[in-house]
């Protein structure tokens, strides 16, 4: 049996804590491994993947992971994520689980495709369940056309039907066709933030764009960095077998923009490589301690997303290229 | 001949995302097209889709059977936003398409 602390804080601000105290923790093939949780005082959605995942990691090599001394400050938070459901751990305090619909999506473990929309619904729902002008009963905008809440729930439909999408389609290539993505999102109303976490344990950027022309030199970093860049694909030759999908590469793209419009901060794990995108001109990197797949955190303000236009978004990535005989009524 | 085709009707949902129900949506609209002159294919009551989304649908049906599938269609009930990605798509596809077959 080994024993490991929890970091205090297992959270995006401080991946590589997150991710030293990962790789220490699945490296043991004991059959039980204790996770101290005294110290522990603060965990954000990727926090809870991390989590999640590592016991996932550990029950593959049969050991089961056990979190003691989780502080009341922080237990109720921790039930309420589903985090001890997640990990197949026992909790038995008087936890009362109160209704938080409006405001955070639980843990989940995304492994259909079929599962995608639902799922990217249900988190869009969530996070903007109880805006003042959310009413169920109103009349679309004669001018758009859009219901009020629209201008806020498209945005974030569309970032979390492209991230989860991506999590389970594309990292399921070069043999990683069981990988999973672990998915947890939390809005945060005295901040009016978002943060949502994506995490797979697929085959991650380097191996999916290896054979890209344009890829230079091969590391974890220049594929993040072309990962990111619009008609970046995993099948540039246009091929498509039986039974998979195309990819035109423009979905993270898209999701960094809007991301970018509302003044948030995306953090990209792949491999050994930790890339942060802000509204700051330069981008952050880093090496970090290595993840299988991809790691995606996200947060932003809620309030900005109104005015995110994913039209003219798309028009920037498109050019100047028009197509013809395109018959719009 | 024409005949409708309602996103909407089929998919029971306002927002689609995903590559897998678009791939299901494609292979319906497939087997229309090998009936018809013409589907209309109608997004009204739609909120939005994703690019992924059009790309699954129509970009692959661009890949699949040459630019000129697109004739053949009429969108109706589009919000500027997903004019925007029918476009990109379409262009791109087309693009994507020529290329290929030069070679």
């Amino acid at each position: 049996m080994s024993q490991f602390a929890l970091p205090s804080y297992v959270h995006a601000g401080d991946l590589h804590g997150a991710l030293l105290f990962y790789s220490r923790v699945i490296a043991n093939s004991d059959e039980e491994i204790i996770c101290d949780a005294t110290g522990l005082k603060f965990v954000d959605p990727i926090g809870l993947c991390l989590l999640a995942a590592a016991s996932h990691k550990l029950a593959q090599g049969n050991t089961r992971l056990k979190l003691l001394n989780v502080q009341d400050g922080i237990s109720g938070y921790l039930a309420r994520m589903d985090l001890f459901k997640a990990c197949g751990l026992e909790y038995d305090n008087n936890f009362k689980r109160h209704d938080q619909t409006h405001n955070l999506v639980e843990i989940c473990v995304l492994d259909k495709r079929a599962d995608v929309d639902p799922l990217a619904k249900r988190i869009s729902d969530a996070l903007v369940g109880r805006m003042p002008e959310y009413d169920p009963e109103a009349e679309p905008d004669e001018m758009t056309g859009r219901l009020p809440h629209e201008s806020i729930s498209s945005p974030l439909a569309y970032i979390f039907n492209e991230l989860l999408e991506n999590a389970l389609t594309h990292g399921r290539r070069a043999g990683y066709r069981n990988a999973q993505a672990w998915v947890a999102a939390q809005y945060y109303p005295s901040k009016d933030l978002i943060r949502l976490a994506v995490l797979d344990n697929g085959c991650g950027f380097l191996e999916s764009l290896r054979k890209h022309p344009d890829m230079g030199e091969e590391s974890h970093l220049a594929a993040t960095r072309l990962a990111l860049l619009p008609r970046v694909t995993c099948n540039p030759d246009l091929e498509i077998a039986p039974h998979q999908t195309a990819n035109q590469g423009i979905g993270l793209t898209v999701v960094r923009d809007i991301v970018s419009h509302s003044r948030g901060v995306m953090r990209l794990v792949s491999g050994d490589c930790l890339l942060k995108l802000s509204s700051a001109p330069r981008q952050y990197e880093s090496r970090i301690t290595p993840w299988q797949g991809v790691i995606l955190s996200i947060e932003f303000k809620r309030d900005p997303l109104r005015g995110t236009n994913i039209r003219h978004i798309i028009q920037a990535i498109r050019g100047k290229s028009s197509p013809r005989g395109l018959r719009f009524e | 001949m024409q005949t409708a085709f309602s996103i909407i009707g089929h998919a029971k949902a306002n927002f689609l995302g995903s590559r897998f129900r678009a791939a299901e949506l494609r292979e319906n609209l497939e087997r229309l097209l090998s009936g018809v002159d013409e589907v209309v294919l109608d997004f009204t009551g739609m909120a939005s889709v994703t690019q992924s989304f059009v790309d699954e649908l129509l970009g692959v049906l661009i890949l699949k059977h040459g630019a000129g599938i697109v004739q053949r269609l009429v969108f109706k009930g589009c919000s500027e936003d997903i004019k925007e990605i029918i476009s990109f798509v379409v262009s791109a596809r087309t693009e994507d398409y020529q290329k290929k077959n030069r070679h």
